[in-house]
């Protein structure tokens, strides 16, 4: 989805127009999802988490700034809901579950479905990248997954996080590095 | 044939997995519900409310001056001094607002990183400028060491009261609007709204030695910005 549509159906959903959410639901549910999910990797709690973050926008609509994009406030949200649910577990004592890993959709020829002119590529290769990504310290984890993965700019994911450019940088850096002396470790053969 | 570098495959690899691949919940029950149900919003417009709320509190601050009386030693007291600090206690009130409430072009998300910069400096600036550039007048009352808790209370207290007025107005305009950085706006709006106390107490307290100047009037927006930044921010938050 292009920014301008999101800008659209997001002032369309502000004027009251039901089927404007549901269309700006259906668009940038995908990346906000697979956001959460690799931030709890739980797919329940994602699920739920992600129900919380359009709850959330749908009470703070009214201080939406029209022509403004949403999708990096509402990832801002999304990153808010999955802090205070996490500061409840641990007041509840309840330890993160090391579950379910995200799955590539895939063809018969390993080609991620929705992306078929994308290289073909090594289901285990990806397994193991995403299993590497679950090991990195949380604010490490979360900076790669933003930048890499659901493709903000550095600035973006700075002001979702709440941090500088500068110090998401060097999160998003230190990820990187972590990732590829892991990889180099293990030899790749993708 | 040399190996590919681990790092340009890991780049393909994680350019690979994106944000492709997963498929969303749809909608639950809780939320089809209320959106079903909801009309239509007014949504904010930054300049506007920053512009009513600034002229709002203006006279908000005029009427308190009304109320409480001129300095009596205005016309002695040097122009230049009062011109200056009246500059700079009006930008103190309106630029840590404006970062407060007015977002980039094209963002939702606030400035709060400048806005945190801007409740810093305003605190620094007002407290050292006070101690600093104090008005030398045959008539400016002196506050005595001793004296600096008496006299600074009654300050301090309507410069307070000068700076609730614009503090509640842009905590309501900003309900719910920061899912991040709200600490520093919270502290933003108490330092802006604490330039006006701080303005007020210009045009109605005859003390114009450093001491007072620095830690009361200027200590208005430093509890100001502290207060703000204690109790505004589960308020802001989405």
């Amino acid at each position: 989805v292009s920014a301008t549509d999101d800008v659209e159906l997001m002032g369309r959903y502000c004027d009251g127009d039901t089927s404007a959410f549901r269309m700006l639901y259906q668009e940038i549910s995908g990346p906000l999802y697979s956001y959460l999910l690799r931030l709890c990797g739980e797919r329940a709690t994602a699920e739920d988490l992600l129900q919380q973050t359009f709850i959330k926008l749908h009470r703070a609509r009214h201080v939406y700034v029209r022509g403004a994009r949403p999708l990096p406030w509402l990832y801002a949200i999304a990153h808010r809901v999955f802090i205070d649910e996490m500061r409840r577990r641990k007041n509840l004592g309840i330890v993160r579950a090391p579950g379910d890993l995200p799955e590539v959709a895939a063809d018969i020829t390993g080609t991620a479905t929705d992306r078929a002119d994308a290289p073909v590529y090594d289901p285990e290769l990806v397994r193991a990248v995403l299993s590497a990504v679950d090991k990195l310290p949380d604010g490490q984890r979360e900076a790669l997954i933003l930048t890499k993965l659901n493709g903000l700019s550095i600035a973006e994911a700075a002001d979702v996080v709440g941090t500088t450019p500068g110090a998401m940088k060097l999160r998003a850096h230190r990820a990187y590095s972590t990732l590829r002396k892991l990889f180099a470790e293990h030899g790749v053969a993708a | 044939l040399s190996e590919p570098r681990p790092g340009s495959q890991l780049d393909r690899a994680l350019g690979s997995i994106g944000t492709n691949g997963e498929i969303p919940p749809v909608p639950g029950p809780e939320l089809t519900a209320i959106v079903a149900e909801s009309g239509r919003v007014r949504t904010r417009r930054p300049a506007h409310e920053l512009a009513a709320l600034t002229a709002l509190s203006l006279l908000y601050a005029a009427g308190l001056l009304m109320a409480l009386g001129l300095r009596e030693n205005t016309p002695l007291m040097p122009l230049w001094w009062m011109v200056a600090y009246t500059v700079a206690w009006l930008a103190g009130f309106v630029g840590s607002l404006y970062l407060a409430l007015v977002p980039r072009r094209g963002a939702v998300l606030p400035r709060w990183r400048w806005a945190g910069i801007a409740a810093t400096v305003a605190c620094l600036v007002f407290t050292t400028g006070g101690l600093l550039f104090a008005a030398e007048s045959p008539s400016a009352l002196a506050s005595l060491p001793g004296n600096l808790f008496r006299n600074g209370r009654g300050c301090l207290g309507f410069g307070l009261l000068t700076a609730l007025v614009p503090a509640v107005l842009a905590a309501l305009l900003l309900r719910r609007a920061f899912p991040v950085g709200s600490r520093w706006v919270a502290a933003a709006i108490g330092a802006g709204s604490g330039s006006l106390g701080g303005m007020m107490l210009h045009f109605h307290c005859p003390a114009s030695d450093p001491l007072h100047l620095g830690l009361v009037h200027g200590g208005v927006v430093v509890a100001g910005a502290l207060l703000c930044a204690l109790a505004l921010p589960h308020f802001l938050r989405s």
